[in-house]
């Protein structure tokens, strides 16, 4: 393993990232998985990654998982770049599906988890100006509300409902289509 | 330090649209039951941002049915109708069923319904079958049988993207064929009043006048109107205010039903638009509702793009 892949390694080395949680527990990341984040990228362009970079808003725990998508992503970034000069059209087809069904897996694997760490992944991506994750975690959550009544989705997501009877009587006037 | 189940942490209102945006277009209902879960959801569903920014991240619209015609006999004592097929959840009001009216127009999310006695005070309305708001539009400047009429939003064609144009205004382009000319009159919601007319002499004045059941086409900023003898097609360019008649490939005596339609055609990315000559048999209004769209096209080229903005569109016009 360490003959094989020494190369990459070795950039790969060269631009390793630390990143550090709320609990101070330290990330050490490639910069190719890091730069995910738009917003660790504009740190990184603004050279203000000497030290570590501190995330006072994202957990360890969160944070983790946070690496992990990351860490997949960039891989599948990195090897779609590769493949798309040494391979045949029909050969890089065939490659770049099996790419994306085992991002897909990856991804609904990943989204395996409580509604409070989803919602923690969602105020992640966020902060971290995660595109792809923000986009995944947001549809996970409404299509987790799909054919639920409103007291259901009030129930799931704690929420208080604080329209007035009047106020839903009249969305429920207006829309009695959707109530039937 | 960590209670389980824990609840979910509260989201900033930016985040909760993010979610919200992502709700299934196709199925409209679960998006206004999710505006009954809170005020911060029912404002954010229900405000024009929102609308515009839901529109951009889908593009299409869903169609949320078609618009069927049917011709009462008078000689029976039957009137006319107009009635609301759906093809989603989405259903109109339960009035919504227009007796003794006829659909002459449908785009932008309205519709322009004709009262069998049109020339009437009221006799013309648009309807926006999502919220069944109805406009009656001022009595029609010039009586003549033979008319037609198009809506549209207020910019136009060519100066609007469709993304929250549904609730603003709107225009009127009624077409009216006379002895010698044919005159085109205005009506804009904005003044509530007719303008115009704009006239061209009438091009065959003994044989042939605009036909007025068969739907028009917006194509780029110009509208299309077809004669009775289904040969040529008035165009009416909004920006310009000019009217032009064209001429149309020959029609095939076979068929008894004829549409003037925006087709789509050319790259995936950017569909181009063209005005196709469509030619179908004739069904009855009952089976005419399922059936496929075009038969036969004749495709003009160069005219600009337009983008996919109908909401409750394909009108059907049994002839």
């Amino acid at each position: 393993m360490a003959s094989a892949g020494s190369g990459d390694e070795k950039a790969a080395a060269a631009a390793m990232i630390t990143l550090i949680s709320s609990d101070n527990e330290k990330f050490e990341v490639t910069e190719a998985t890091a730069t995910l984040s738009q917003t660790i990228r504009h740190m990184i362009e603004d050279g203000c990654t000497d030290g570590g970079v501190p995330l006072p808003n994202v957990t360890s725990k969160i944070l983790a998982r946070v690496i992990e998508y990351c860490k997949k992503h960039a891989t599948a970034a990195a090897g779609e770049e590769g493949s798309s000069s040494s391979f045949s059209d029909a050969a890089f087809l065939e490659v770049d599906r099996a790419f994306l069904e085992e991002l897909e897996e990856f991804d609904d694997a990943f989204l395996e988890v409580d509604r409070a760490t989803l919602f923690d992944l969602i105020l992640a991506a966020n902060y971290l100006d995660i595109k792809g994750l923000l986009n995944l975690t947001c549809q996970k959550v409404a299509d987790s509300v799909k054919g639920k009544t409103p007291e259901q989705i009030r129930e799931m997501y704690n929420i208080v409902n604080d329209l007035t009877p009047e106020e839903e009587a009249e969305i429920r006037r207006e829309t009695q289509w959707a109530f039937e | 330090m960590e209670a389980t189940p824990r609840s979910p942490p509260a989201l900033m209102e930016e985040l909760v649209e993010e979610i919200l945006l992502r709700f299934p277009p196709s199925e409209p209902a679960s998006l206004v039951r999710a505006a009954l879960v809170c005020k911060r959801w029912a404002c954010l569903i229900s405000g024009p941002a929102f609308r515009r920014r839901f529109r951009e991240l889908h593009r299409a619209p869903p169609m949320l049915g078609l618009l069927c015609n049917g011709l009462g006999d008078p000689y029976y004592g039957g009137a006319d109708w107009c009635s609301f097929v759906p093809t989603a959840a989405f259903r109109p009001a339960p009035q919504a069923e227009h007796s003794s009216w006829r659909a002459v127009d449908s785009r932008h999310g309205r519709v322009l319904l004709r009262h069998r006695e049109v020339f009437k005070d009221g006799g013309l309305v648009v309807w926006d079958p999502i919220t069944d708001e109805k406009r009656k539009l001022p009595i029609l400047p010039r009586h003549t049988s033979t008319w037609n009429a198009a809506v549209l939003c207020s910019p136009g064609a060519g100066a609007c993207d469709h993304l929250d144009c549904h609730r603003g205004p709107f225009l009127v382009i009624l077409v009216s064929s006379h002895t010698e000319e044919i005159f085109i009159y205005t009506y804009s919601s904005s003044a509530d009043m007719w303008s115009g007319p704009i006239s061209t002499p009438h091009p065959d004045p003994d044989g042939d006048c605009i036909h007025p059941l068969m739907p028009n086409a917006l194509v780029g900023n110009a509208l299309y109107f077809g004669f009775l003898t289904k040969t040529r097609a008035l165009k009416y360019d909004l920006d310009l205010q000019e009217i032009s008649v064209i001429g149309l490939p020959p029609k095939n005596s076979g068929w008894r039903r004829a549409v003037l339609t925006a087709t789509e055609g050319g790259g995936r990315s950017q569909p181009q638009r063209a005005v196709g000559w469509d030619l179908s048999p004739y069904t009855s209004p009952n089976s005419a509702c399922g059936r496929g769209k075009l038969a036969l096209k004749w495709m003009m080229d160069g005219y600009e793009t337009e983008p996919l903005t109908l909401r409750c569109c394909y009108l059907m016009m049994p002839s």
